[in-house]
């Protein structure tokens, strides 16, 4: 034996295999290497996606809208929110499929948050995959989505906070938080003015929705729907854009679902006496100007609920209102009211504060 | 008159939240409950004046206001007239909700006639 290893034949040929040998295992580091180089250059999200890009069997595949804002593209956004809706409520696990998206927007940033913790809430699988673009991608990882996604385990729970306070956050909860407003209107008061200021009509908005979504999202039950606030600033713009939503009935369908006994019991009859509209975006209208309140309660408004809010807009206490309710899409500011196609379940508002809005000084107490 | 002086954002929050306290923290109910009718029930027996600052909050809700004015006549059954004989505010920051105040007054006073209150 020891003859056989020490021969000269023996000898050349070990030296040949280990030579092609250490060539076969070269050959394959470099084939390694040059396969998982664009990999290894991508935030871990997005290489967790890559991966599990091969492993979606059994998922609903969704489309995500290439203009995935809310309020410039409603149509095709309601369509996707109802879409993932059919699929939450038969718990089936979706993939949504956000490779082409071309343009986003905070509108829609709620919209995606709020979807995404309400299917992983309930345990049911939610994936997706990256965007192409780098700064939609971008927008994305500020808004703490694929950490939320990928990193954070979410239970049913009453309150969520998403993102950073540096970028876009992300606040959720059912009852009415007006502490919530100061911690917000610090920051973004510091970001667009340099120091603190008090943005009356913000902070009344707020409220007002918030009480809004407790008394009239869920019909049978108070406090039953979560709402949701995402907050971003442009401190390059000095511009803060709101966007809230909840996922209730909407408007015109918690004031058609009014029992008797109630004040807005056959609003519709006695506001069709007096005014006749032809269509809910003519009633919203109504609504915003306060003429609902003041016909089905013969009182005036003073304020209250949405009258308030849009009152907050015309004293330039808030900028760029936009209401998305049922079947009806408003620009406030615009005066456009607009009838959709579809209907969307809930109630979207987004609004703007910036260095031109009226503040009030901040005092120390 | 005597003046009392109640400061909403000193003697009780910087953020008055909603109407009733099952809504949420810093209710106008709340208010109304612990504080204000008593300031305002002892005010009109001493004959003094409840001076409102409105000043210095975050903002206010609508209903928060409503609750804590409306609810002196609906649930305290305080006398309109009274009220308002005893009632000063302050509101530099937001001018416009004195005028909302007194027609919650109003309001509640009416519907207190119609209800019998």
């Amino acid at each position: 034996m020891k003859k056989f290893y020490s021969s000269a034949d023996y000898k050349q040929w070990n030296a040949r295999h280990a030579k092609q040998s250490l060539k076969k295992q070269l050959r394959f580091k470099k084939y390694l290497r040059n396969k998982n180089r664009h990999k290894n250059f991508l935030p871990e999200e997005e290489r967790k996606s890559t991966i599990n890009i091969h492993r979606d069997f059994g998922y609903v595949k969704i489309k995500v809208p290439n203009n995935f804002s809310f309020l410039e593209n409603p149509v095709e956004v309601i369509r996707f929110i109802t879409n993932l809706k059919n699929h939450f409520d038969t718990r089936r696990k979706v993939w949504i499929m956000m490779r082409n998206i071309q343009k986003i927007d905070y509108s829609a940033i709620v919209v995606l948050l709020s979807i995404m913790v309400r299917f992983k809430a309930r345990k049911i699988d939610f994936n997706g995959d990256f965007p192409k673009n780098h700064i939609i991608n971008k927008i994305l990882i500020a808004s703490g989505f694929f950490q939320t996604l990928y990193h954070v385990k979410i239970s049913e729970a009453d309150r969520y906070n998403i993102g950073s306070q540096n970028t876009i956050h992300t606040h959720a909860w059912k009852d009415v938080d007006s502490e919530l407003g100061g911690t917000i209107m610090i920051d973004i008061s510091n970001k667009i003015l340099g120091r603190k200021a008090v943005y009356k009509g913000l902070q009344r908005s707020l409220v007002e929705l918030m009480q809004n979504s407790y008394n009239h999202a869920e019909p049978t039950k108070e406090g039953e729907k979560h709402w949701w606030l995402s907050v971003n600033v442009s401190t390059k713009q000095k511009i803060a854009a709101l966007s809230f939503i909840d996922y209730g009935v909407g408007i015109f369908e918690s004031l058609n679902g009014k029992k008797p006994g109630s004040k807005w019991f056959n609003w519709k009859q006695i506001l069709a006496d007096l005014f006749n509209p032809a269509t809910n975006a003519d009633v919203l209208q109504l609504i915003l100007n306060g003429e609902l309140h003041k016909t089905v309660t013969g009182k005036n408004y003073r304020g209250k609920g949405l009258p308030g809010i849009k009152e907050a807009m015309d004293r330039n206490l808030i900028s760029n209102l936009h209401i998305i309710t049922n079947d009806v899409f408003a620009d406030v500011c615009a005066k456009k009211y607009v009838i959709l196609p579809n209907n969307f379940e809930g109630t979207f508002v987004y609004f703007e504060v910036n260095d031109q809005t009226v503040t009030a000084p901040w005092t120390e107490l | 008159m005597d003046r009392v002086i109640v400061k909403i954002a000193r003697d009780f929050s910087r953020t008055p939240g909603p109407r009733y306290i099952k809504e949420g923290k810093w209710s106008g109910e709340l208010f109304r409950t612990e504080k204000f009718f008593q300031i305002f029930a002892d005010a009109i027996a001493n004959n003094q004046t409840v001076v409102v600052d409105l000043d210095g909050t975050l903002g206010y809700g609508t209903s928060f206001l409503e609750e804590i004015f409306g609810g002196l006549i609906r649930e305290h059954h305080l006398d309109y007239n009274a009220i308002l004989q005893h009632l000063e505010i302050i509101s530099e920051e937001e001018p416009y909700l004195k005028d909302d105040i007194l027609t919650y007054l109003k309001d509640a006073h009416e519907e207190s006639l119609v209800h019998g209150g």
